[in-house]
């Protein structure tokens, strides 16, 4: 399994860096070194992200407590050999591309040398860092207070940015490479990384900056060897330390949180989310297909000139997404343990209602940013935005409770469990996600026709728009929630 | 059982509670049956603790005492130390004793342990079962299904016994017992069912398959 995840790492590591070698190779002069400088750049970040998480799963899920026999207390080579086996290593295939085209260009061998020891030094240098902010977040006032779940949603959060940045640096790759040259000599051979421009991928004039370039380069990469042996051994103790004093750490634990069932389930529904990580990408799905559209509105501003109805639409289209999205993941993610429901005999309503606030949590988590990006590169008024998010929230509490309705009148009253097959497979499918299309625009729909005909004076458009659509949405989830309580009452 | 407990809707019939018609059933199951199944159904990304919170607040229990409860209990059943660790993680007997301390910590009026015992071990048996015999004390119901007749003989006070879905004793075990020894549970249930000679059958097999071993 590990080793078919890594593969996949590798070739997606190949292909991406491949790509942006090639882009850089058609550039004059410097295209080489910008794009191979952001490649061992985002080597760097992602293997420093990458030992962060991987040792935050390490201390969460208490992994290595089966296995610690098998180590010994002031053991600071079995983590980092560990974590290179299973995730660093493949992140040395992004280096094959940039150095392969160099040579070509350049042919100069003494670069290829520098760059191969840069190649390792960004793995071990990246570890150390994450190493250190493990440290950090463990032992600093942060320790107990974050769980998985906040670490799960980090890695969302971090995974975007990484891609994010990697595609600016395709779009913009001369403009990272600028740190190298902004400082000068000798002060630009001091900062790791960010030199790596400076000393790996240019041509050394004389034998002296050459023979400076390789002694920093191996002062790095031994200094970084160190520091990531010194930080494992003390991560290490950690753990061993931590398994001493759990009971001491329980006991003070064992409160309860008072709250009505229905927040109580969407607690239990956001926890369940964002701990188990197939789960959050799950819910990222919509996110992600729109992501694109959105870097095209960072990069050439195509939206610049449109009306906030457009915003507003492609809100609504990603709302309606999330919502067929959410209903569907938010029920299977329950699994056997839906048969808890009928145990605990909850009602419908208050299961739909506790998966609706859950979902909808998530959904704006992600919705408002977008919004406020979406509205900030568009026009710049904000009040919009506010109203927009309102909307879209209410659009997706009413499509939300309509869709969940229907896919619970799916699930037999015997069910043992909740799977993609409970819904009547692909028929039910399409009906699902038709069911949340078509609710999530039935609000916008209505008011984009009734504000066609009605004109106020003094007050424009999107105003008569977005206003008619808050209270056509308020209607609607009144209705709904009328009908699912009547539905209950009418079991009983 | 599952009737019993809300889970399964009756057709026909009652269901009385302390010789009591129940209004509104559904209601009164939800807030005061507490039902454990024979294999724990928890959440695997959920610590004891969080599992144990949801259950109490997702029935809507009784609030008074709830943590002094769950923590005097999750000590007798020495789950303190895993109450922070996801259930995932737990084996199975662990995860057992915390679906059983879930549906002991919010106090219920009837308690149903459908084969709640398998997996537990010796010590944490003798706690669930001397808590039991204190609840029925206090004036609460425990319903207590079993294949193991040597514990049903000494915990419960009444006796049922189903042969292929079907009623075939209903009596109290002072009645029942008589001046038997220990084990006449077991004779009875073989002599209602028509299969006294298993005991003998089973003697002979066990003769014939090891007696090259003497």
């Amino acid at each position: 399994m590990v080793l078919r995840s890594g593969i996949i790492y590798g070739a997606i590591f190949l292909v991406f860096s491949t790509l942006l070698s090639l882009s850089g190779r058609n550039v004059p002069s410097t295209g080489i070194y910008d794009s191979g400088f952001s490649i061992f750049l985002y080597q760097f970040g992602i293997n420093t992200f990458g030992s962060f998480m991987w040792l935050q799963t390490l201390r969460n899920e208490r992994v290595i407590d089966p296995v610690k026999i098998m180590f010994t207390e002031d053991s600071g080579i079995a983590l980092p050999v560990s974590w290179f086996l299973s995730t660093g290593s493949y992140t040395l295939l992004l280096d094959v591309p940039p150095i392969v085209f160099y040579y070509y260009i350049n042919k100069n061998l003494d670069d290829v040398f520098l760059q191969m020891i840069w190649g390792g030094a960004c793995i071990v240098l990246g570890f150390s860092l994450g190493s250190a902010m493990s440290i950090i977040t463990h032992n600093g006032r942060w320790s107990g207070r974050i769980g998985s779940g906040v670490y799960n949603s980090l890695k969302m959060i971090g995974l975007i940015g990484i891609f994010i940045i990697f595609d600016l640096t395709i779009f913009f790759p001369g403009y990272i490479s600028i740190f190298s040259f902004a400082v000068d000599y000798p002060l630009n051979y001091i900062f790791p990384v960010l030199n790596i421009g400076f000393i790996a991928f240019t041509l050394h004039a004389t034998i002296d900056s050459l023979i400076a370039s390789f002694s920093w380069s191996i002062f790095y990469l031994i200094s970084s060897v160190y520091l990531a042996y010194f930080l494992s051994k003390k991560i290490m103790a950690d753990l061993f330390e931590r398994n001493m004093d759990t009971g001491k750490r329980m006991r003070s634990n064992l409160f309860r949180n008072h709250y009505s069932s229905i927040f109580s389930l969407a607690s239990k529904d956001l926890k369940i989310a964002t701990r188990d990580i197939t789960n959050l990408y799950t819910f990222f799905f919509p996110v992600f297909f729109s992501l694109p559209a959105l870097l095209e509105v960072f990069v050439n501003k195509k939206f610049g000139t449109f009306p906030p109805l457009y915003t507003f639409a492609a809100v609504f289209v990603l709302t309606s997404v999330s919502v067929s999205f959410y209903s569907l993941q938010s029920l299977i993610m329950e699994g056997k343990s839906f048969v808890n429901m009928r145990i605990w005999l909850i009602p419908k309503r208050e299961i739909i209602l506790s998966k609706t606030l859950s979902s909808l949590i998530i959904f704006m988590f992600f919705a408002i940013p977008i919004v406020f990006v979406m509205i900030g590169a568009n026009i710049g008024d904000l009040p919009y935005a506010a109203i927009i998010i309102v909307d879209a929230g209410l659009a997706f509490f009413f499509s939300s409770l309509l869709t969940l309705s229907f896919m619970m009148t799916r699930i037999p009253e015997e069910a043992s469990s909740v799977n993609i097959y409970s819904f009547d497979g692909i028929i039910g499918l399409i009906i699902i996600f038709a069911i949340s299309a078509f609710s999530g625009a039935f609000a916008p729909i209505i008011s984009f026709t009734v504000s066609a005909f009605l004109v106020v004076p003094g007050i424009d458009f999107p105003s008569i728009f977005l206003g008619i659509i808050l209270i056509l949405s308020l209607i609607l989830i009144r209705l709904s929630l009328s009908y699912l309580s009547g539905n209950d009452k009418a079991k009983v | 059982m599952r009737i019993i407990s809300g889970i399964i809707r009756y057709d026909s019939g009652t269901i009385k509670i302390d010789d009591q018609n129940v209004e509104n059933y559904d209601k009164f199951a939800r807030k005061n049956i507490s039902y454990v199944p024979e294999t724990p159904i928890l959440y695997e990304t959920l610590t004891g603790n969080e599992y144990c919170d949801l259950y109490a607040n997702a029935r809507n229990a009784d609030r008074d005492d709830y943590d002094e409860r769950k923590t005097r209990i999750a000590d007798a059943l020495d789950l303190v130390e895993v109450m922070d660790r996801p259930i995932g993680m737990l084996s199975f007997g662990t995860k057992q004793k915390v679906s059983i301390l879930a549906a002991l910590s919010s106090d219920p009026q009837v308690l149903i342990l459908d084969e709640s015992l398998n997996g537990l071990d010796p010590t944490s048996i003798i706690v669930v079962k001397e808590i039991m015999r204190e609840m029925v004390k206090a004036g609460h119901f425990v319903i207590f299904s079993t294949h193991l007749l040597d514990i049903a003989e000494i915990i419960c006070q009444r006796v049922q016994i189903l042969d292929s879905g079907k009623k075939v004793l209903d009596g109290n075990m002072d009645e029942l017992k008589e001046d038997e020894e220990n084990g006449f549970l077991e004779k009875l249930f073989l002599a209602i069912t028509g299969k006294e000679d298993v005991l003998d059958k089973a003697k002979k097999l066990g003769d014939s398959l090891f007696q090259s071993d003497r």
